[in-house]
């Protein structure tokens, strides 16, 4: 392997080289054991967009290659590096929090190379007060910003707030509802309430206001489409779709008002509340098992259990393999499904004439993986039926609207926590690939949390976005900024990080003669790799 | 050429190619980036450093030419012009005959021995102290043939002197007498064939000639830190031991001259211009082709090369036989080292193709770390296999027109598109690993400082909006007896400047403003330090009760302050207390003794100052070097100091004082005077450092406030200060566009200001940080902003006389107006709305809204704010009554 150091040193500054050192304009190959070069956009842009976007010239590569609505698995494209804007960027709808360190931060990003940010849209914000009115300034200013350093832009639409992220997690007028009917919100077994999380029960039930969530979904990602249609083509390139809590499709089932990032019990079924509950009685009938459906289930873990110390998801003999079992696991998670595919159709609906990557994020629930019954993913909605993959079923629902699955566990390593708890990332981000690879679905990848104390992690992630595999990511969002990210003890490794991924490794030996090989030289050895 | 020695220093701008415009420009603007601070006066009048240029020709340097050979068969010949950069490396050298020569004169003799048009630009300083100060030498000393450059240079050729063995050496020697009254020579060599300058680490080489050096190499050059990497030299290697003659004392007196001898190595480049034909012909009988390169360049050439087919443009290998002296690279392309050609100019081989294959790519390789590539695109050579009757370069229309719009994307951000310059420019350069390493250090620099940046900010909550606003004021238990500050609505104007003794009267100028101060809103004026002293401004103090200065004498101070109090304007003292210059030299002849009515003996110096020999205490504070400090912690000076300023009140008239350098004295002596004296306001100047990380003003100024603030609390409070705090950061706030600075991490004003308002005295300028000295001068064309700041908050501002008068008055005036018309004082509650990158705006009092930085803002809320001022980058609305 070899790299140009001056090639390299373009991509660091993300200049806008005013040309390519070498003669050649053709598709160049990769070798495909690194990235080799900041990778092309997505979603059918052009090579003048590009140029007018960045101007980066290593985005010649591949300009093009594939268009947005490509469902097909392209394995060569290198993963775009995006990082993530602090979750509170704008919280009051017309201004930017700590505008100049965003600046900084989004400059800074830029010159170590990477390819865009990602910025977390929320509907609590650009929506506060009314169902009239929205308020787009502050997220406006932000994709300038983006705009004006040449970088592409992922937004993350958010329909559910993240709790405790300084962000309110619904609208006001919409959480306002719910004083009247709790049972919006998604209720666990004791009746404790996920405020701010809209129970999927509703989806289509005018519940607020003489209106769906769905169709106010549809309000919201229109109204954000209309109002960033200049940015379409310049500058925003992919739009991540919120399903769910912090922007993920899973069940809440973690404790209501606990950090759901730090949670890695079993959790609890969350269908008590009255329209879940009358779901699942209907379905029941349906079933010809009316008995079935007048409860979740009686032996149901408790958030914190370990699976062998409830009846529901022990080993042996557990309910879960249990005709019942299979009957209340199928509907469950049938609803994360339907769920999903109501919003993705609303989303494909609105975006699906932009030049932009669709995705959407699934949560990466790694604990209690080893046991059979999966009970931590069954709790979130996510149940392997018959010994089939579990991801299946979402992963096929992607595919069909042609949405990239994200994956936020990039940076999840073996061995290195919740032993107890029959962690096992690697076999579940297997599942996932050969979901999406069955489907055609495109998979990207995010890291879990910001790398602090295991510098492993990074390789970690290095080696899932640089794999060989068919299923490679087809963008990386390193999540994310703040002060942490830019502390003495982050940031010095996550600069060395990117750099690694953007440049590619090699060894001292292959950096001197690397060097040396000029032009089309280069291009010849990717075609020999 | 070793990799060490690589640094910036040819450009490339005598006729280069078309396209060499990338390089040129990369490199220009890589100097230009990089202003060095502190420029000799020389560089003041436009003398520029920069790289040497320059192309000398060793080919007769063509157009690629390309003909059809028909004789030969169908065949044709390019011919590409190359650039190299050569170097040669020496050695300059300086000396220093400090033996006087028969004609009783000394010799500085600079040469070197690289070979070159060299010309000495040199001047002289006569004065040590402005090291930097360039003057023409006197006509005597300039050797024959020198040529003024200016008024502040000479430029002297430097002769030939073949030396022993056969090399060229040159010199040129500067004759001087040895008492002469110069100080050092300063001087840069030049190679006027290429235009480089040769400078020492990158400053200006300085020989002193002062006496004050004893010997001892390094000691008697100024070696300034730092700029290796646009040094016109090669960094001091080991061969750079310098070789010291021992000092010659000549015992003359007062000056003696130090014998002096260094060398340096120096390293001029080069570039050199060549060419390489590549001949191509069919052999009609194989249809193979017939391969010819031919180059003009001596020693080792190895071209780097592949075939591709159909146009492809994709590098192949051909398969074998290759030619002989051939190394397969790495699979991908093949070296092939050419031929020495017999005469010894240059190199060449002939070898032959496939039909099959459309175009050679080639690249020629001198050694490791040179490559040459082709001038007008920079990019690999192509030479078309196939060619029938088609001429041109391999240029392609598509990048020349992505080109230009890249060009147009380029024009903005500066320091990003410095960068990116300086990447394209090198990147274009292939193999020069250190340059290349130390773009990257540039850039991951440039990625550390965004990331400090951004840490800062990330790590201390943004509050956008403070409700609460808590005044140490009112933590403060209990009030002082005598508050000296005034009734809280003060507007200070300080009533002199740097130049103001010069006239010889000035409280007969300033007393005939008295009705204007007034009229503009002016309520207390800062009269100069008024008493007997060593220096005309007044800040050395002497005889403390002798009130003739010379801004005139203690009659005329007195009908100055009689007429400013008819004007109904407090007059403040400059009191210099921190220190005194004695009348009288102690038995050492030291000057300690002090005369008039307080005739102090030494015990009324402190015993730290080194220059003064004191008997007194240590010294509560910093020391002000320049006269003896007073130590006050004796009772009898105390007493004394007390009785004067009261004299002063009474007999005087003063109102208050402003205290100059109290950081040189404990506070509570302070407390002591002011009780004693009980002004209606005063003000102390505690002026320190504000904090700085790697030249970076940090956000947090917490430790400088703090100890301006532990200050006056040592005086419990009855002194304000100067809010230097504030000054401090309005500069970064405003000359780099970080408002975000104006407001701490409580989302308070990040100065004294915001911690103790009623004792904070904010201003922008003063007589030391302006006026003709200059030495913390506020951002230029931006004091209406900090005006606009100052005198919308809270703390007593002070304006600085040259503002007054001056265009901004109208400004300042309605800015006043505006603060008496709201009755915004001291203490008034401030709420910060919005500190961001170009953007401060506060509500104060709920009566005032203001913002300073060029982002638009409009205030909201129930209240109809109407606009009240407006200017460049600032605007003041007020509540409508």
């Amino acid at each position: 392997m070899e790299t140009v150091p001056a090639m390299m040193m373009t991509q660091m500054a993300s200049a806008s080289a005013t040309r390519r050192p070498q003669g050649t304009r053709g598709p160049v190959g990769r070798a495909p054991n690194r990235v080799a070069f900041p990778p092309a956009r997505h979603g059918g842009c052009s090579a003048s967009r590009d140029l007018r976007a960045a101007g980066l010239f290593s985005r010649f590569f591949g300009a093009g290659d594939h268009s947005s609505k490509s469902h097909e698995v392209d394995d060569l494209a290198p993963a775009r590096l995006f990082v993530g804007l602090p979750i509170d960027s704008v919280t009051d709808g017309a201004a930017v929090n700590s505008a100049a360190a965003i600046a900084a931060g989004i400059r800074a990003v830029r010159l170590l190379g990477a390819d865009g940010v990602e910025l977390p849209v929320f509907w609590s914000v650009a929506q506060p007060e009314s169902s009239d009115r929205f308020s787009w300034a502050g997220y406006q200013a932000v994709a300038d910003m983006v705009r004006a350093e040449g970088l592409s832009l992922r937004v993350s639409l958010r329909t559910h707030g993240t709790p405790g992220a300084g962000v309110p997690t619904l609208p006001s007028w919409v959480s306002g509802v719910a004083a009247d009917d709790p049972d919006i919100f998604f209720t666990d077994r004791s009746g404790g309430r996920h405020d701010g999380c809209l129970s999927f029960a509703i989806d289509d039930l005018p519940v607020l206001h003489g209106k769906s969530p769905l169709q106010l979904y549809e309000a919201f990602f229109r109204s954000f489409a209309a109002a960033f249609d200049d940015f379409f083509d310049s500058t925003i390139t992919d739009v991540t779709v919120g399903l769910g809590a912090h922007g993920v499709l899973r069940y809440p089932s973690y404790p209501p008002g606990s950090d759901a990032r730090k949670f890695t019990g079993m959790g609890e079924f969350q269908c008590y509340d009255k329209y879940m509950l009358q779901q699942l009685r209907q379905h029941a009938v349906e079933e010809g098992h009316a008995m079935w459906g007048l409860a979740g289930p009686h032996d149901a873990p408790r958030y914190h259990d370990s699976p062998d110390s409830c009846g529901f998801f022990r080993e042996r003999g557990g309910s879960w393999e249990t005709p019942y079992g299979d009957f209340f696991l199928s509907w469950y998670a049938g609803q994360l499904v339907r769920h999903g595919d109501r919003v993705l159709g609303t989303a494909n609906a609105v975006f699906g004439g932009k030049p932009v990557e669709l995705s959407a994020k699934i949560p990466f629930m790694h604990w209690w993986h080893g046991a059979r019954s999966r009970p931590a993913e069954a709790a979130a909605g996510f149940y392997k039926s018959n010994q089939k993959n579990g991801y299946s079923p979402v992963a096929k629902m992607f595919a069909r609207h042609g949405c990239t699955m994200v994956v936020p566990g990039m940076d999840v390593c073996m061995n290195k926590q919740h032993h107890s708890t029959g962690s096992s990332p690697d076999t579940l981000l297997v599942q996932m690939k050969n979901a999406c690879r069955r489907h055609g679905a495109r998979i990207a990848g995010e890291n879990a949390s910001l790398v602090m104390t295991h510098t492993s992690s990074f390789s970690r992630i290095r080696s899932n976005i640089l794999t060989t595999e068919l299923m490679r990511p087809c963008h990386f969002t390193y999540q994310r900024m703040g002060a942490e990210f830019f502390s003495p003890d982050h940031f010095p490794q996550f600069m060395e990080f990117v750099r690694s991924v953007v440049c590619g490794e090699w060894d001292e030996d292959d950096e001197e003669r690397g060097m040396a090989v000029p032009g089309n030289a280069r291009a010849t050895e990717a075609k020999v790799a | 050429m070793s990799v060490g020695s690589w640094c910036i220093r040819a450009i490339p701008g005598a006729a280069p190619p078309a396209r060499a415009w990338l390089l040129g420009s990369a490199f220009l603007q890589v100097s230009a980036a990089r202003p060095r601070a502190g420029r000799c006066r020389a560089a003041q009048h436009g003398r520029v450093r920069l790289g040497g240029r320059v192309v000398a020709r060793a080919g007769a340097a063509e157009t690629p030419v390309a003909g059809t050979d028909e004789d030969a068969g169908a065949g044709f010949s390019e011919t590409f012009p190359l650039r190299r950069c050569q170097t040669a490396e020496g050695k300059a050298w300086v000396r220093v005959d400090a033996e006087a020569d028969a004609e009783g004169k000394c010799k500085l003799v600079v040469g070197c021995n690289v070979a070159g048009k060299w010309v000495l630009h040199w001047g002289v300083s006569y004065d040590d102290e402005h090291e930097r100060e360039w003057d023409q030498p006197p006509l005597e000393m300039r050797p024959p043939g020198s040529v003024p450059i200016k008024d502040y240079a000479i430029e002297t050729p430097l002769e030939i002197l073949p030396n022993s063995e056969g090399r060229l050496l040159y010199e040129v020697q500067i004759k001087f007498d040895k008492d002469i009254p110069i100080a050092a020579v300063n001087f840069v060599l030049k190679e006027e064939e290429t235009g480089a300058w040769f400078q020492h680490k990158g400053r200006d080489f300085r020989i002193p000639l002062n006496g004050s050096f004893n010997g001892g190499g390094k000691q008697d050059i100024d070696i300034w830190p730092g700029d290796l990497g646009h040094a016109l030299k090669k960094s001091e290697g080991s061969s750079s031991q310098p070789q010291n003659t021992s000092p010659q004392d000549t015992g003359l007196s007062g000056k003696h001259i130090s014998g002096f001898y260094e060398e340096y190595p120096i390293l001029k480049s080069e570039y050199v211009q060549n060419l390489v034909t590549v001949t191509v012909r069919r052999d009609i009988d194989t249809h193979k082709r017939l391969v010819e390169f031919d180059t003009d360049i001596p020693g080792d050439v190895v071209i780097h090369w592949g075939v591709c087919k159909d146009n492809n443009m994709t590098w192949e290998i051909p398969p074998e036989p290759h030619p002989p002296t051939t190394k397969i690279f790495r699979q991908k392309a093949l070296q092939t080292l050419l031929q020495q050609k017999a005469d010894g100019a240059g190199n060449s081989i002939s070898f032959s193709l496939d039909a099959e294959y459309s175009c050679l790519f080639f690249v020629l390789k001198l050694d490791e770390y040179t490559w040459l590539r082709n001038l007008e695109n920079g990019s690999d050579f192509c030479v078309p296999l196939t060619r029938v009757g088609q001429h041109g370069s391999t240029q392609d229309p598509d990048k020349a027109e992505a080109q230009k719009v890249e060009d147009k994307s380029s024009q903005s951000d500066g320091l990003i598109s410095d960068i990116r310059n300086l990447v394209v420019g090198l990147s274009s350069r292939r193999g020069q690993k250190a340059k290349n390493k130390v773009l990257q250090e540039d850039i991951l620099q440039e990625i550390e400082r965004l990331a400090a940046e951004a840490y800062s900010i990330f790590r201390s909550p943004t509050i956008d909006s403070v409700d609460e606003s808590v005044h140490l004021d009112d933590t403060l238990s209990a009030k002082p007896a005598c508050s000296g500050t005034g009734s809280g609505f003060e507007i200070l104007c300080q009533g002199f400047n740097w130049e103001s003794h010069k006239s010889g009267k000035w409280y007969v100028e300033l007393g005939t403003k008295a009705k204007e101060l007034s009229s503009l809103g002016f309520t207390i004026v800062w009269s100069p330090p008024p008493t007997d002293s060593v220096s005309p401004e007044g800040y050395m103090p002497r005889d403390l009760y002798n009130l003739n200065s010379r801004y005139g004498s203690m009659d005329e101070l007195k009908e100055l302050v009689k007429i400013f109090h008819e004007s109904g304007i407090k007059v403040l003292g400059d009191a210099v207390l921190n220190h005194r210059c004695a009348q009288f030299q102690n038995n050492n002849g030291v000057w300690n003794i002090f005369g008039g009515r307080m005739n102090w003996d030494d015990r009324a110096v402190v015993a730290d100052d080194p220059h003064f020999q004191g008997r007194g205490n240590k010294s509560s504070g910093d020391n002000f070097h320049a006269a003896p400090n007073i130590d006050h912690s004796q009772e009898f000076v105390r007493n004394d100091l007390k009785e004067w300023l009261c004299w002063m009140r009474k007999e005087v008239g003063y109102d208050g004082w402003r205290l100059d350098f109290v950081r040189g004295f404990w506070g509570g002596y302070v407390k002591d005077y002011l009780e004693a004296s009980e002004p209606y306001f005063a003000v102390g100047e505690y002026w320190d450092s504000l904090s700085y990380t790697y030249g970076e003003m940090d956000y947090n100024q917490d430790a400088h406030r703090q100890r301006i603030v532990d200050w006056i609390n040592a005086t419990n409070g009855t002194a304000g200060a100067f809010d230097v705090t504030t000054k401090g950061i309005l500069h970064a706030a405003l000359e780099r566009s970080e408002y975000w600075r104006l407001s701490d991490e409580k989302g308070k004003p990040p100065g004294v200001l915001g911690w103790w308002p009623s004792r904070a005295v904010t201003f922008i300028e003063n007589h030391d940080t302006g006026s003709t000295q200059g030495h913390w001068r506020f951002p230029y064309g931006m004091e209406l902003q900090g005006y606009a700041y100052i005198l919308t908050h809270p703390g007593t501002p002070a304006v600085f006389y040259d503002h007054i008068f001056s265009h901004l008055q109208p400004e300042i005036a309605k800015f006043i107006s505006i603060r008496q018309r709201l009755k915004i004082h001291c203490r008034s509650k401030i709420k910060i709305l919005k500190a961001d990158r170009s953007l401060y705006a506060a509500e104060i009092d709920e009566k005032l809204t203001m913002k300073i930085g060029s982002e638009h803002f409009e205030p909201n809320g129930p209240q109809n704010w109407i606009v009240a001022a407006e200017g460049q980058d600032y605007k003041i609305w007020e509540v409508a009554s």
